[in-house]
C-alpha cells in the first residue's frame, strides 16, 4: 500500500468502515510510515475539534415562533415561497455549482436551442435530389408563399440534412422576385409571425397578415426568429 | 392549529417514533407536531448555522425548515427516516441561502462567504476550566469554525452532516442524494481539506486542549 492508498482510508478508519484485510493493510503502512501515521493522528485530532464544537441553542420561544407561523398559514394560507424555476433548475446541478440567474438562463437557452436544433435534424428525411436539381413548385400550386404566409414545413420537400440554409436562400430570393400585387406589401417585408394573426375570445382568426403589416420597404427583409 | 397547552400535551408524544409522530400530525393531532419541532430544533438550527455562518439568519432558516414540514406533511411517506427528509429541506434552503448571498455580494467562490457573512462564528459554550485554557479553547474553536466555513461546500456540507450531526454515511447519501461510495471518498477529502487549512492556523496553538 502506498501513501495515497493510505490516505484515501483514513476517514473510514476513523468511522470504523474499514473491512480486516483493509485494517491490516494500512497498519502496515502506517507502521513503515511515520508521514501518514502523523498526518492520520492530526486528521483524528481535527475530528475531534469538530465533533467538541458546541451547539448552537435555539433563540426564547423558537418553538412560539414556529407554531405563530403554522397558525398563520392556516389562518391566512402565508406559505414560504415556492421555488422559481431557476431554483429547481439549480437543483439538478451538481453540488457546490453556483449558478447566477444570467448563467442559468444562458444554459437553458443553449439546452434548448440544442434540442431544437437536434429535433429538427430528426425530423428531416434525407432528400436524393440535389437542391439544383430540384424543380419548384408552380407558382400557382404555392399562393401561401406569395402572400408572406410560407413556413417550412409547407415546403414540398423536406429539406435534407445540411440543406437548411440553402432552403431558406431559395425561399428568400422566390420571394424577393415576386411581384407585390396591386395594394398588397412586399412579401419581403418583416413578417411578425406572432402578431399576423390573433384570434378573438371564441377563437376565430382575426385581423390578416395584411392588415397588421407595416409600410412597405424595399430593404426589409424576412427575419426568422426562433 | 395548536392549542394554548402545547406544552404539556407535547410531552405525552415525547415516546413516540418521529414516524409515528408524523402519522399523527397528518391526522390532526396538532400537539404532535410540537413534540417533533421540541425534538429536532436543536439540530436543525446547528446544521443550519454552520452551513450559512450567521445565527440569527439560521433561526429563520429552521423556523421556515418546520413550517415546510407541516405544509408538506402529507408528501412524507413513512418508507424513508422522517430526519433524513427534515435534513434535506434543511440543507436546500440553506444552500439557498448560501446562492442568494454569494449573488447578493456579487462573489464567484464560497470560499470568501465567512468575509461576505462577517459573522464568523465563534459558538463559545459555557466552559468551566480556567481562563488560559478557556482562552486556547476559544481560540481552537473560533479556527475550526473559521476552517469549515473556508471549506467548498459540497465538503462543508458532509462535514457538518457527519462530524457535527453524526449522520449514518446512509443518512448523508440519502439527504444529498450521491451514492455510498462518493459519500466515502468526499468525507475523506473533506477532512483532509479541513486539516490543510487547519493545520497552518493551529499549529502549536492547542496542542493542550
Amino acid at each position: 500500500m502506498n501513501c495515497k492508498s493510505a490516505r484515501d482510508l483514513f476517514s473510514s478508519r476513523l468511522d470504523g468502515r474499514l473491512s480486516f484485510a483493509e485494517e491490516r493493510r494500512l497498519d502496515d503502512h502506517l507502521d513503515r510510515c511515520s508521514r501518514c501515521s502523523a498526518e492520520l493522528a492530526k486528521v483524528e485530532r481535527n475530528l475531534q475539534w469538530v465533533r467538541d464544537l458546541p451547539e448552537v441553542p435555539p433563540t426564547e420561544g423558537f418553538l412560539e415562533d414556529v407554531l405563530l407561523s403554522v397558525r398563520r398559514y392556516q389562518a391566512e394560507g402565508i406559505r414560504p415561497p415556492e421555488p422559481s424555476w431557476i431554483e429547481r433548475f439549480r437543483s439538478l446541478l451538481p453540488t457546490g455549482w453556483i449558478a447566477t440567474p444570467r448563467l442559468a438562463g444562458a444554459a437553458l437557452v443553449l439546452g434548448l436551442a440544442i434540442g431544437v436544433g437536434g429535433a429538427m435534424l430528426a425530423l428531416r428525411t434525407p432528400d436524393p435530389v440535389p437542391v439544383a436539381e430540384r424543380t419548384p413548385a408552380p407558382e400557382t400550386a404555392r399562393p401561401e408563399a406569395a402572400r408572406g404566409e410560407a413556413t417550412l414545413a409547407a415546403t414540398d420537400e423536406a429539406p435534407a440534412a445540411g440543406q437548411f440554409e440553402d432552403l431558406v436562400d431559395e425561399m428568400l430570393q422566390r420571394l424577393e422576385s415576386e411581384e407585390p400585387v396591386d395594394g398588397e406589401p412586399s412579401p419581403t417585408e418583416d413578417l411578425d409571425w406572432g402578431s399576423a394573426y390573433s384570434q378573438d375570445a371564441l377563437g376565430r382568426q382575426v385581423g390578416t397578415a395584411d392588415q397588421n403589416r407595416r409600410p412597405r420597404d424595399p430593404n426589409s427583409r424576412v427575419t426568422i426568429v426562433f | 392549529m395548536v392549542g394554548r397547552d402545547d406544552r404539556s400535551s407535547a410531552r405525552d408524544y415525547a415516546s413516540l417514533s418521529d414516524e409515528e409522530l408524523m402519522e399523527e400530525i397528518v391526522r390532526g393531532a396538532e400537539e404532535a407536531f410540537s413534540a417533533l419541532v421540541s425534538r429536532y430544533q436543536g439540530r436543525v438550527i446547528n446544521v443550519v448555522s454552520r452551513l450559512i455562518s450567521d445565527r440569527d439568519r439560521a433561526q429563520e432558516i429552521a423556523q421556515e425548515t418546520f413550517l415546510r414540514v407541516f405544509i408538506h406533511r402529507e408528501r412524507y411517506r413513512p418508507s424513508g427516516k422522517f430526519s433524513t427528509w427534515l435534513y434535506t429541506i434543511a440543507m436546500n434552503l440553506a444552500k439557498n441561502e448560501i446562492r442568494r448571498r454569494v449573488r447578493a455580494r456579487g462573489m464567484v467562490s464560497l470560499d470568501k462567504l465567512l468575509e461576505a457573512t462577517g459573522d464568523s462564528g465563534g459558538f463559545i459554550a459555557d466552559a468551566k476550566p480556567g481562563p488560559e485554557r478557556l482562552y486556547r479553547r476559544r481560540d481552537v474553536e473560533e479556527k475550526v469554525t473559521k476552517a469549515i466555513d473556508q471549506l467548498p461546500p459540497k465538503f462543508r456540507e458532509v462535514i457538518v452532516l457527519r462530524d457535527i450531526q453524526q449522520l449514518s454515511y446512509e443518512e448523508i447519501g440519502d439527504v444529498l442524494k450521491i451514492p455510498g461510495g462518493t459519500v466515502r471518498s468526499r468525507i475523506n477529502r473533506a477532512r483532509l481539506a479541513l486539516k490543510e487549512i487547519l493545520d497552518p492556523a493551529i499549529e502549536g496553538t492547542a496542542d493542550e486542549l
